[in-house]
């Protein structure tokens, strides 16, 4: 069965008048709250001194945070702490921390989303982390109560490589032969948060490859990419045997589709990834 | 032309008088999103402290299920069960009981967890969790010939699992203590971007260097991992000072096979045709399977401590020391099998494949890091952080390669070889990191952080042993390696007014990498160096106590330069880049009974290598005496367009005291395909238009019972596969929800 909606001027004219009538009765006949997410219905803002009585473990190191900087000395209440992520605390305080009266991140996006919208476009892509979907969320990879939300150079505990391969190990390795596209981290090729590319790749052809691995024109000589390989391995009509011919490779494909550089992340094999 | 300004003035009339009505209204509940108001709110749905939820959820989709699964992340046949079960009790004063579960099949989403936790004494929990993850099988789409090629009969999904078991003692007064174990599963098969070729592309045959053969054939991956991990952590506090220790030890299994076919179906005649005779296209090349097993096993142990010592109220010093040792063995096959005609009929034979792969491999870190938090005033806080790494590692391999020749007789030698590397590196990387907020509602903040890394890369690539006892001179790569990053930002976050707030950062990202050759590979040169610069701005107004518009715009721009072993060779712009991001949600919540949510993002990508530098190949003669036709060389590879905007609006509404309505609805729109470069190239550029939209209602049906039904429909068109995994169709969803 399929359906195919047809919107008309008088669909949307008296399907929205009636929608308006319907919201203006209900407003008076229903005393109830709802509110986009991440905020919570009929809550207050009670300030973070109160979230640190039961919640020291999170609060203690917050100043180290990154997320911490931009908190004003003169805030106002929710604008910065905790409630900014969380929302108002008044019916967990209250409730001694009954389930559902406070926001909690790892289950719901949408916090995170507030002021990081371009990732909430990036996650909404079909190649993404399952985050929309509830199966992974931001703070599996991101720390937000101490220390660097992005675990990169400078003195973050592990390394940005770590944060993938604790749940990605089979590119973990070790290997005999280590991409040295590894050193530089996961995200030389991968966007985590989600691309229009297959496997999240920054770039699906062989651009992907190439921005590290092309280099000046010249005679060329054997397993480098440069314009002239990628031109032809013909020079002046006579075919230089020393010289691979990637411009046929690439006419095919990528550089690691089959038969070719097969193993990006690392091989037992082959120095140049081949298999 | 007036009376349709007329009407559409009427229309806006109309609207706007709707909208002002409703914000007039008087609120009964909360206000605007992040200003809710104190009135009453009596007639909220009841939040269940222990309650189970069942759902079921149906999709009756026309086209390709197997790309409606990977999209929506739900099986097309739908499915149904336990979507959450709480159950929350308390068995004494000071011991509370939790269970949740979930058992969503179809999706294939379980989860049972049980956690007892007794206040100042400590807890268990323990659980198994799994979900499942589709794929589609989808290879390339050759718009010439409208090849299009679907995986046979392959259910492609891979399962993760997860079993975990955590005691934690936490006495009053007393070390902390927590010992945990899990156990993560990873199975099943998925597709792969290594693609497999053929030549069944529609282009000439014989037309060198311009090759007939397309690499669009999808392929797939077999996995089969498991990953343990027993850990215990301790912290104590004495004094001022707080400390941490974890000790773990791991082991990981894993056993992956891929599968590429390559010119299926597709067998060369026999005899060989002449090289300039044009070939059938269906009878053009060997048809190769590849099959290859990858298989490792690891165990690990690593110790880790740190410290956070409050020497003033002022002065924050932070320690940590860790070790961390990786043993590994690896194994594998690799079977290569052509299907070649001869005159007595087709020879299957292995080529270019390994076997018996053996090896192992030892990893080895030590780390140590030390930073200063200190308030230098009331309004200024510094931390300086230094991070020291010592990494060793080494792995060596063995197989044995076959080569077959003959023909129809056809002899298979296997011939040894042997593999090598040993790496070891030292880092430095020291961090500055500052926070000002003496100015009202201005908080300055920037930071600096680099790494200096030296290492040393000894490799030794595959050799015969038998025919050369030690490896050659060309089988030997010594590297000294060199790194050196610097990453930097400075931001402020101003509170303009109660209407306005700003946010923004510049950063820029510079690293460099150098690789040279020493003692036998003298004259070997490697450096790459990058920049990539820009900047994230972020607004958010509220023009009025209901309304809120919050935007985004992120810039940045890369290079890329890289210096060749080639002699002679100059730096080379090898990558430029250029990356503009446009995100804006706007909020509008003119009563407490309806909110409106709409999102949007815009976004321009390009990536540049060899584009428009390739040039023109002119025509020539081969040495083998085959005429090349000229050819325009920038249509091989063009730059990666990498554009999409997308969307989405949510409305939420109170109907009625029992009723609550939600309509959804998403837009993604990518448009950079460009078959016309299909001739010299395999156009990878992503075109798709998709769309969905839902309306749910949430009803109560008494103070222990509450349902939601939800209908939508989605429809997405893929003009990068040809419009082969094009779907549409409408998916409904319900559940009910009954306190406990």
């Amino acid at each position: 069965m399929t359906i195919h909606p047809r919107w008309t001027k008088n669909t949307l004219i008296f399907g929205g008048a009636a929608l308006w009538g319907l919201l203006l009765i209900s407003c008076v006949m229903a005393h109830r709250a709802v509110l986009a997410p991440p905020f919570i219905a009929g809550a207050e803002f009670v300030g973070t001194k109160e979230c640190a009585q039961c919640h020291e473990d999170k609060t203690d190191n917050f100043a180290s945070a990154t997320h911490n900087r931009i908190v004003l000395s003169n805030a106002s209440l929710g604008s910065t702490g905790c409630e900014s992520c969380h929302g108002q605390g008044s019916l967990h305080v209250k409730s001694g921390g009954a389930r559902g009266t406070i926001v909690n991140p790892r289950r719901s996006p949408e916090t995170c989303f507030q002021c990081h919208l371009d990732k909430r476009g990036q996650f909404s892509l079909p190649n993404s982390h399952p985050v929309l979907a509830g199966q992974v969320s931001c703070a599996d990879c991101h720390d937000v109560h101490s220390g660097n939300a992005v675990r990169d150079t400078g003195t973050a505990y592990i390394n940005t490589n770590a944060t993938c391969t604790k749940c990605h190990v089979a590119q973990k390795g070790p290997f005999v032969f280590e991409h040295a596209a590894m050193k530089e981290g996961c995200t030389s090729c991968h966007n985590p948060h989600g691309t229009i590319n297959q496997r999240m790749l920054v770039a699906r052809d062989a651009n992907l490859c190439l921005r590290c691995h092309l280099q000046q024109p010249a005679a060329g000589s054997s397993g480098q990419i440069n314009a002239n390989a990628i031109r032809s391995a013909v020079v002046n009509g006579v075919k230089v045997a020393s010289v691979e011919n990637h411009n046929t490779r690439l006419m095919q494909g990528t550089c690691w589709s089959a038969s070719c550089h097969e193993a990006p992340h690392g091989s037992n094999v082959n120095n140049h990834f081949r298999r | 032309m007036q009376t349709k300004n007329f009407a559409a003035l009427r229309v806006t009339g109309l609207l706007a008088g709707a909208a002002l009505a409703l914000s007039s209204v008087p609120v009964f509940g909360a206000a605007a999103a992040g200003q809710p108001g104190t009135s009453p709110n009596e007639d909220a749905f009841p939040n269940y402290e222990s309650y189970i939820k069942i759902t079921g959820q149906a999709a009756s989709i026309s086209g390709d299920g197997a790309a409606f699964q990977n999209r929506v992340r739900q099986p097309e046949n739908g499915g149904g069960g336990i979507e959450d079960l709480h159950v929350s009790r308390d068995v004494s004063k000071t011991t509370t009981v939790t269970i949740d579960g979930r058992a969503l099949t179809g999706a294939e989403n379980y989860l049972a967890r049980i956690n007892v936790t007794k206040t100042e004494f400590g807890s268990v929990d323990a659980g198994y969790k799994r979900f499942r993850t589709f794929y589609d099988g989808v290879g390339g789409f050759f718009p010439l010939s409208k090849a299009w090629y679907p995986l046979n009969k392959q259910d492609l999904h891979v399962d993760r699992g997860q079993f975990w078991a955590e005691a934690r003692l936490a006495m009053k007064d007393a070390p902390e203590f927590t010992l945990r174990y899990s156990n993560e599963t990873r199975s099943g098969k998925k597709d792969s971007t290594s693609w497999g070729d053929s030549d069944l592309t529609g282009l000439p045959n014989n037309n060198p260097p311009i090759s007939p053969a397309r690499k669009f054939m999808p392929s797939y991956l077999k996995l089969g991992e498991r990953y343990e991990v027993l850990e215990g952590t301790m912290k104590q506090t004495f004094g001022k000072t707080t400390a941490h220790l974890r000790i773990f030890g791991d082991r990981s299994h894993k056993l992956d096979t891929r599968y590429v076919t390559r010119f299926p179906g597709e067998i060369r005649p026999f005899p060989t045709p002449a090289a300039t005779l044009l070939v059938p296209a269906l009878n053009m090349n060997n048809e190769v399977q590849l099959t290859q097993t990858d298989g490792a096993d690891t165990k690990s142990f690593g110790i880790d401590g740190t410290t956070a010592t409050v020497l003033t109220a002022n002065l924050t010093l932070r320690t940590g020391l860790s070790y961390h040792l990786v043993n590994g063995d690896f194994n594998g096959n690799r079977l290569l099998l052509t299907s070649t005609p001869t005159a007595t009929g087709v020879v299957v034979v292995s080529t270019g494949d390994f076997r018996e792969l053996a090896g192992d491999s030892r990893v080895k870190v030590y780390e140590g890091r030390i930073s200063l938090e200190m308030a230098a005033s009331k309004y200024l806080a510094v931390t300086a952080g230094l991070r020291a790494e010592d990494s060793y590692a080494k792995g060596a391999s063995a197989f044995n390669v076959l080569a077959a020749s003959g023909t129809p007789a056809v002899t298979v030698a296997s011939t040894p070889r042997l593999a090598a590397s040993r790496v070891k590196d030292q880092s430095l990387s020291p961090e500055l990191d500052f926070r000002y907020t003496g100015i009202a509602d201005l908080a300055l903040y920037g930071s600096g952080s680099w790494r200096i890394l030296n290492g040393d890369d000894r490799t030794t690539s595959a050799y015969n042993p038998i025919t050369s006892p030690a490896p050659a001179a060309t089988n030997l790569f010594f590297n000294d390696w060199s790194e050196n990053r610097g990453h930097y930002n400075l931001g402020a976050s101003w509170r303009q007014s109660a209407l306005l707030t700003l946010r923004g950062d510049v950063f820029q990202k510079t690293h460099g990498n150098k690789s040279v050759g020493y003692g036998i590979r003298i004259g070997d040169n490697y450096v790459l160096d990058t920049q990539f610069t820009g900047l994230k701005l972020t607004g958010i107004f509220r023009p009025h106590a209901t309304v809120t518009c919050t935007t985004r715009y992120v810039y940045q721009t890369g290079k890329m330069q890289v210096t060749g072993i080639i002699p002679g060779a100059e730096k080379y712009d090898s990558m430029s880049s250029k990356n503009h991001t446009i995100d804006e949600t706007f909020d509008w919540n003119p009563t407490a009974q309806f909110y409106l949510q709409a999102n949007a993002n815009l976004v321009f990508n390009v990536i540049s290598t060899v584009y428009p530098r390739a040039g023109v190949t002119p025509a020539s003669v081969s040495t083998a005496g085959v005429a090349q036709a000229s050819f325009n060389s920038n249509n091989v590879l063009q730059n990666s367009d990498n554009n999409y905007v997308n969307g989405s609006l949510l409305v939420g509404a109170v109907l009625t005291k029992s009723d609550d309505l939600q309509l959804i609805g998403t837009y993604y729109r990518a448009d950079n395909g460009n078959a016309f470069l299909a001739p010299l190239t395999l156009p990878f550029g992503v075109a798709i238009k998709e769309y969905s939209l839902a309306v749910g209602l949430k009803h109560k049906f008494s103070k222990k019972w509450n349902g939601t039904a939800k209908l939508g429909y989605f429809e997405s068109k893929n003009s990068t596969t040809g419009g082969n995994t094009n779907f549409r169709g409408p998916l409904a969803y319900i559940a009910f929800e009954h306190a406990l």
